[in-house]
């Protein structure tokens, strides 16, 4: 009898294993906010759905530090099912070997196919190789405009009309550049982050100069430094705090200035679109969003981190996987992610769901990113990715703290890089 | 001393097996795969995070040794006010490096809550100029490990016997003079033992510029480790990320077997 319970208690947990697919899933969070507690949310939202599958998340840190441990676990044998990496990624991983291409999975199921087709054109872009599809969108961006309302009505400006212009921004931020008596800034007019490591912000301003801070044609090969719009872009950066003195002066973060906009102590901030939910939950004033100004034509690149297959997962898991990734980039879930973190839901489908048009109703600022979708290029694609940031942001510091000109700055990068793609580039 | 128990090494085997697996192999790998490399090491990167952890040193480890020694100077004793000087200077210690480095991001915000102090010191940006990130980095590191030199050198003032200071004071030597001719030559052993533990902190210091600088602006925190830290897990060039190991591993072999024994005969074990 006891020996019949027993095999019957087996049998139900064997029948039980059998069945359950347990996928390994890491992720980023690269803005402000609580954004993984929503991430788990949507992930238990899935295995609500899906008793058969569990999904067990890594959260990865930032995006370096997510892609440090992706790499890690790649190169232990051990890569996980999926997991969301920048999208500009996709050299570094190709020259790695580490991942797959979704296009065996698209011409079997056509919903994939269709999903494929529904993504924003500007979010594929870093996605696509030689015809192949390399990522789905999940997180992504453009940066663009915040300004306070509050602080325009403040210095006698239209609350309705932000800059459209590189000088109409200056001219803004002078009026809105506040000191007290003794001379010390109360509120600066404008913040254009110098992030630490990342070129994200530089290559928006060189398209708005007219460039591009790479060759489309150049298969991840060839970066442009050594150019006029990107000597201007720099330029600009430079004189907003050393000309202009309404800007911080040194390198100013990426992470704090979010908080520091939300505190009104910035009137003027570029930004992830990412970080609208952070804004619009602790900005205690009314605030608007807008295309960032052009020099001679709008345009950012987009930005954020896409869902990637990786060769030497278990391909027994990748119809759970898949399901996985349907449902995260699906324009329900892309939906509510966007009224959570401020993200630009990826798929077209998504806006014309009551849930997302209510939204916009609401928030007007949600829809300006998605807007400037249309002026969007590519976010820089290259190989060794994060070492030609790092030489790129490093000249650009190196002209904001005006210890290098321009000219020098960005002769030097562009030797610098040539010599760190070499390895890749022969050809 | 007697003669080595024959059945030692019996003992030592669980020591052994740990030590060979985690410390020993990996190093011997990381050699294998670093050896190579060693000519690609003179890089102006290299060289500058070389010369960053160099002046990080040579910056934090006599601060918080003296800060350290100051601190368990004036606190001796058992009066309430002291104890709570103590534990304010001891605090930073137990905090994780994580956690205390961001509340200096907080701190040193341009438009923070000691923008007035920053803007009277011409630092308003401190994070973001490169003098004032290194400077703010180092900082925190004296400030996080003076705590703890502090709690080794009251122990070591305990071992001190007062008839000493009391022999001095009778024949006429000031506080000052006492403390210098006869507490702080007696204090050596302590003194050697900090020493070395600040200078391995200061090798090994990296939490604070992950919080705060990145190794920015323009690589002026750029410690050797944070770069050991993005050439293998952010570059991916594990061969000189593991040459770049190497060397600060034999660098730091080569410093222990030089001032060892140099340092030991200059200290006071003898009361």
């Amino acid at each position: 009898m006891i020996r019949k319970v027993l095999f019957g208690i087996l049998g139900v947990l064997g029948l039980g294993l059998a069945q359950q697919t347990t996928l390994t899933f890491y992720y980023p969070v690269g803005v402000a906010g609580p954004l993984a507690r929503f991430i788990e949310g949507y992930v238990n939202e899935f295995e609500k759905r899906n008793p058969n599958i569990k999904v067990n998340t890594v959260f990865g840190g930032n995006y370096e530090e997510n892609q440090a441990k992706v790499v890690a676990s790649i190169r232990a044998g051990n890569p996980p099912d999926t997991a969301i990496l920048l999208s500009q990624q996709l050299y570094t991983l190709l020259a790695m070997d580490a991942i797959e291409s979704f296009d065996a999975y698209m011409a079997k199921d056509n919903d994939l196919k269709q999903a494929v087709q529904d993504f924003f054109p500007a979010f594929m872009m870093n996605s696509k190789l030689e015809g192949k599809v390399y990522s789905l969108p999940f997180q992504r961006s453009t940066p663009i405009l915040y300004y306070n309302k509050e602080a325009f009505r403040e210095a006698g400006l239209d609350p309705e009309k932000p800059p459209q212009t590189w000088d109409e921004l200056v001219e803004y931020a002078k009026r809105l550049t506040k000191r007290d008596s003794s001379g010390q800034v109360q509120r600066y007019g404008v913040a254009i982050p110098t992030e630490d490591r990342s070129t994200w912000l530089l290559e928006a301003l060189t398209i708005q100069a007219g460039g591009l801070l790479y060759d489309p044609a150049g298969q991840g090969c060839r970066v442009l430094v050594e150019t006029e719009p990107v000597r201007k872009a720099m330029q600009f950066k430079a004189d907003l705090a050393r000309k202009y003195g309404v800007s911080p002066e040194g390198v100013i973060a990426w992470g704090s200035t979010p908080g520091d906009f939300a505190a009104g102590k910035v009137a003027m901030i570029y930004h992830s679109t990412g970080s609208l939910g952070f804004i619009r939950n602790n900005a205690r004033f009314p605030f608007g969003t807008a295309f960032q100004p052009k020099l001679v034509r709008y345009g950012v690149p987009t930005g954020g981190a896409n869902f990637y297959l990786f060769k030497g997962s278990d391909p027994a898991k990748r119809d759970a996987t898949l399901r996985f990734i349907k449902f995260m980039t699906g324009p329900e879930l892309q939906a509510q992610w966007s009224l959570d973190s401020g993200y630009v839901a990826a798929r077209r489908a998504s806006w014309n769901l009551p849930l997302m048009r209510d939204y916009a109703q609401k928030w007007p600022q949600a829809l300006v990113a998605r807007e400037q979708l249309a002026y969007a290029k590519a976010e820089l694609p290259v190989y060794s990715l994060q070492q030609v940031k790092d030489i790129i942001a490093e000249a650009e510091q190196a002209v904001v703290l005006g210890r290098k000109d321009v000219r020098e700055a960005t002769k030097e990068a562009q030797r610098r890089v040539n010599e760190a793609l070499k390895p890749f580039c022969t050809r | 001393m007697g003669r080595p128990l024959r059945g030692a090494w019996i003992f030592l085997i669980p020591t052994l097996f740990f030590l060979l697996s985690f410390t020993y192999f990996p190093f011997l790998l990381t050699a294998w795969e670093g050896l190579p490399s060693l000519r690609n090491l003179m890089s102006p990167e290299n060289l500058n995070a070389l010369r960053v952890t160099g002046l990080y040193a040579l910056i934090t480890v006599p601060l918080s040794i003296g800060l350290g020694l100051l601190a368990a100077v004036a606190v001796e004793g058992d009066s309430r006010i002291r104890l709570l000087v103590r534990s304010l200077v001891f605090h930073p210690v137990i905090l994780p490096t994580v956690a205390f480095a961001a509340v200096f991001l907080y701190l040193l915000n341009p438009l923070g809550p000691l923008q007035g102090f920053l803007r009277a010191l011409g630092w308003q940006n401190p994070l973001g100029d490169p003098l004032g990130a290194f400077l703010s980095v180092s900082m925190i590191g004296v400030l996080k490990d003076a705590g703890l030199y502090m709690l080794y050198y009251l122990a070591g003032l305990q071992t001190i016997p007062k008839e000493l200071v009391e022999a001095a004071r009778v024949d006429g030597a000031g506080r000052v003079a006492s403390f210098f001719r006869v507490t702080l030559p007696l204090l050596s052993p302590t003194t050697f033992f900090v020493g070395v533990m600040a200078t391995l902190a200061a090798l090994r210091s990296v939490d604070q510029i992950f919080v705060l600088t990145k190794g920015g602006p323009v690589g002026a925190t750029d410690h050797l480790l944070y770069r050991v830290y993005v050439l293998g897990f952010e570059y991916f060039d594990f061969p000189q990320a593991g040459a770049l190991t190497l060397v600060l591993l034999v660098t730091l072999t080569l410093l222990a077997l030089l001032a060892l024994p140099r340092l030991e005969r200059g200290v006071h074990y003898d009361a």
